[in-house]
């Protein structure tokens, strides 16, 4: 297939299945607390009306950059997904896009001019403490299969079996990441209500529409990066079938954590971390 | 406001441009992973702000600009 | 199922729900409170689901449209006002559910 074709195809999944993700995450908090709940396509609606909504550029943002980070969060996603479905490439690459992101997300909030914006600046700066369990997942990733290319990994786990059950520590600092990225999860301080709506509290209607599609890419390409390296090779159908039942899980603990300040929301992270490392170096000595 | 209508329309139709371009000429993979990563994330922006709603001609003096005068 | 049919599928399942969502607002006008099971939407669900999980049982029609307009009348059900479609849909789903475990495990 034509490859700007496949790109394009891939971005569209992407935007879509991330949506009614994040949907069926809202329903399934929904019914833990035994209300219905929004239909599964509210997120994708609500991306759609605030992308058509006039919108307003505060007097206070540091003018083209201000709409410059939004973009640069929708191009390191894109990315994503062609260093991920497309290209098949290396996991340093998710590595550099993550880290970009929280860079995104610190600026974003600083370029606004809103206290709201800098205080959630400040929390992006300090949950970076999620990037070194990225970081130790990779080196993990390393020591066991000997590359940190995703079709290396994937045929390495075609012949050897998955790769959850080999490092599941490592597979469990990931699920860390994966949830700190969730809405309304424990780890969640960038966007807690405490600081309004963080870094988008000043990003109305286009921009915010924006950001939402951004995030929605993000969310399907994390759990995309997390099934291929710790489940091996699997069909379209098994790929959203996993999706599916780690959204589920994820909001199943967002219904019944609370949401932590930064401070003890690091603590936990560090602690899982740190599990995470020494337990995975013991295992791998064995 | 006018700038910023003339700019998104460019930008709309040089990201356009750029995607069916890649699409049609076939060029080698960088050129096309460049084009994607610069220019679909341009054409959903533009496009966003060529059909944001605009106010209507009545509200226009709510919406007058006003001067800052710190917090 | 390659990454084309799966676009087709999502934009089918994303469709479906509006339709769905704008179509039952309509027709029931007070929020969820009465236990009563609606029968055209029961009828839709059963035909979605039928369609979506035991397609290859209609030879004359290639199995991406028939898992396509399948997705759809699942997603107009799964997709109505909130508490509607609970239980249409879950019959629904047990239908056809077992009408595959028949086709591909019994015989």
């Amino acid at each position: 297939m034509n490859l700007m074709l496949n790109i394009l195809l891939n971005v569209t999944i992407a935007f879509l299945l991330g949506s009614l993700l994040f949907g069926l995450q809202r329903k399934v908090m929904a019914r833990i607390q035994m209300r219905p709940g929004p239909p599964i396509i509210q997120h994708l609606l609500h991306t759609l009306k605030f992308y058509i909504k006039e919108s307003t550029f505060p007097k206070t943002a540091a003018m083209p950059f201000y709409i410059a980070i939004a973009s640069i969060l929708c191009v390191i996603w894109v990315s994503a997904v062609i260093v991920g479905p497309v290209a098949q490439g290396s996991l340093l690459l998710i590595f550099a896009i993550y880290a970009l992101h929280k860079i995104v997300e610190h600026n974003a909030g600083s370029s606004s001019g809103s206290p709201y914006g800098k205080l959630s600046c400040v929390r992006a700066v300090f949950s970076a403490a999620a990037e070194v369990p990225l970081f130790a997942v990779l080196i993990i990733i390393y020591l066991k299969t000997g590359t940190m290319v995703l079709s290396d990994i994937t045929a390495y786990q075609a012949q050897n079996g998955a790769l959850l059950f080999t490092i599941p520590l490592a597979a469990l600092m990931f699920f860390v990441l994966i949830l700190s990225k969730a809405p309304y999860s424990p780890f969640a301080i960038t966007k807690g209500k405490d600081i309004i709506s963080g870094y988008e509290t000043e990003h109305f209607g286009l921009l915010r529409g924006y950001l939402m599609i951004s995030e929605s890419i993000a969310w399907y390409m994390l759990l995309w990066i997390f099934l291929t390296v710790f489940l091996g090779p699997l069909s379209l159908l098994g790929y959203l079938v996993g999706m599916v039942i780690i959204s589920v899980i994820v909001a199943f603990i967002n219904a019944t954590t609370p949401m932590l300040n930064p401070n003890h929301s690091i603590m936990v992270q560090v602690t899982l971390v740190f599990i995470g490392i020494v337990g995975s170096i013991i295992l791998l000595m064995l | 406001m006018k700038t910023l209508t003339i700019t998104s329309y460019l930008m709309f139709i040089i990201s356009i441009a750029g995607i069916v371009y890649a699409m049609v000429a076939n060029p080698p993979a960088w050129i096309v992973y460049a084009i994607a990563i610069l220019f679909i994330p341009l054409s959903i922006l533009s496009f966003g702000l060529m059909i944001m709603a605009q106010s209507k001609k009545e509200e226009e003096d709510e919406r007058a600009r006003e001067p800052f005068i710190g917090y | 199922m390659n990454e084309t049919s799966y676009l087709l599928y999502l934009i089918s399942f994303v469709l479906g729900s509006v339709v769905g969502l704008v179509l039952s607002y309509q027709k029931y006008k007070s929020p969820f409170a009465i236990d009563k099971i609606d029968v055209l939407a029961l009828i839709i669900s059963i035909i979605g689901w039928f369609l979506t999980l035991n397609s290859p049982l209609l030879t004359f029609i290639p199995s991406y449209i028939s898992i396509a307009i399948g997705l759809f009348l699942v997603a107009m059900v799964l997709g109505m006002r909130p508490g509607y479609g609970r239980y249409e849909t879950i019959i629904g789903l047990l239908l056809g559910g077992i009408i595959w475990l028949l086709r591909t495990v019994a015989l």
